[in-house]
């Protein structure tokens, strides 16, 4: 049987993403049950190097913060371009969260 | 308006939704209206979406909508006798769009045939009041905006800042009944009864 590698979409119940602001994107994950949080935070994957590999900005700029009580984390970066504007693809930034959804752990 | 009793410890506040002319269940509402808050606020702004909606002046929702959600929120207000706080009008909270948004508020008090005290909050700046401030060194920026220039300034064609909750609470104060203000932290139109009535500090 071929190993099945666990994503972060499997151990949160919602992954999405949101403008704060016309410059800042942020990210909510919200793990299913605190086993799943645990797991989530163990796997050591959700760092300011890997957001910023993923999102193509610098780790300096990657925020993450952990909320034990909710078991949820929240990751807000600048984004590349300002929304609204001319380069920008995604007004609300809404559509932002796939590839980490996707994020094998 | 009828005389409201006054729980010393405890203000309740509807938000009526999350953004006026959203939308919001008539019967959600009505419900809400029983259990007699004793302010009605609704934020009708976000700078979320950039600089779009602040330059064309423009508004987020359509007219119809916002006279919609607001002709349910003036018509529980008359009922319960509290004030009512729209903030961030039009999207931007441009000085125009307090004057639309009052527009659809005196046009409903016409075909309703009540009578509401209004009180405009404008929260306009012109480029040069914003570029004196700068050439002084109190202009601080946040985030991308830091090292502004007098270009920048100039090159906007609208600025609003953004109020606190103070204005409005001297807007209840003066006895308003409906408040509809230029560009607010959302926080601040639902603190500001609260901390008027000193329950928030």
């Amino acid at each position: 049987m071929a190993k099945t590698t666990t994503r972060l979409g499997d151990l949160a119940y919602m992954v999405r993403s949101k403008n704060a602001g016309p410059f800042t994107l942020t990210f909510d994950i919200m793990a299913r049950d605190g086993e799943a949080y645990r797991a989530i935070l163990d796997s050591g994957r959700l760092t300011a190097d890997v957001i910023g590999q993923i999102y193509q900005v610098s780790p300096d700029q990657v925020e993450v913060f952990e909320i034990p009580p909710i078991n949820a984390i929240k990751i807000s970066i600048p984004r590349l371009v300002s929304a609204g504007s001319p380069q920008d693809l995604d007004v609300y930034g809404a559509q932002q969260a796939a590839p980490l959804i996707e994020l094998p752990l | 308006m009828t005389a409201r009793k006054t729980n010393a410890d405890c203000v309740r506040v509807l938000a009526v939704s999350g953004f006026l002319g959203y939308g919001f269940p008539e019967e959600s509402f009505w419900r809400g209206i029983e259990a007699s808050p004793d302010l009605i606020a609704c934020d009708a702004g976000t700078n979320d979406a950039g600089a779009y909606y602040l330059g064309t002046g423009s508004s987020m929702t359509s007219r119809a909508a916002c006279q919609r959600d607001l002709t349910l929120m003036l018509d529980g207000a008359r009922r319960i006798g509290a004030p009512v706080v729209v903030g961030s009008a039009w999207t931007s909270g441009s000085d125009q769009g307090v004057d639309l948004l009052s527009d659809i508020v005196a046009e409903i008090a016409r075909s309703s045939g009540q009578t509401f005290r209004l009180a405009r909050v404008y929260s306009e700046v012109r480029p040069t009041e914003l570029d004196s401030l700068r050439s002084d060194g109190n202009l601080v920026g946040i985030g991308k905006t830091e090292n502004i220039t007098a270009e920048d300034l100039h090159a906007c064609t609208r600025i609003v800042c953004a109020m606190g909750a103070e204005p409005l609470i001297a807007a209840i104060e003066e006895g308003a009944d409906v408040v509809i203000a230029g560009r607010a932290s959302d926080a601040a139109l639902f603190a500001s009864l609260p901390l008027m009535r000193r329950v928030l500090r």
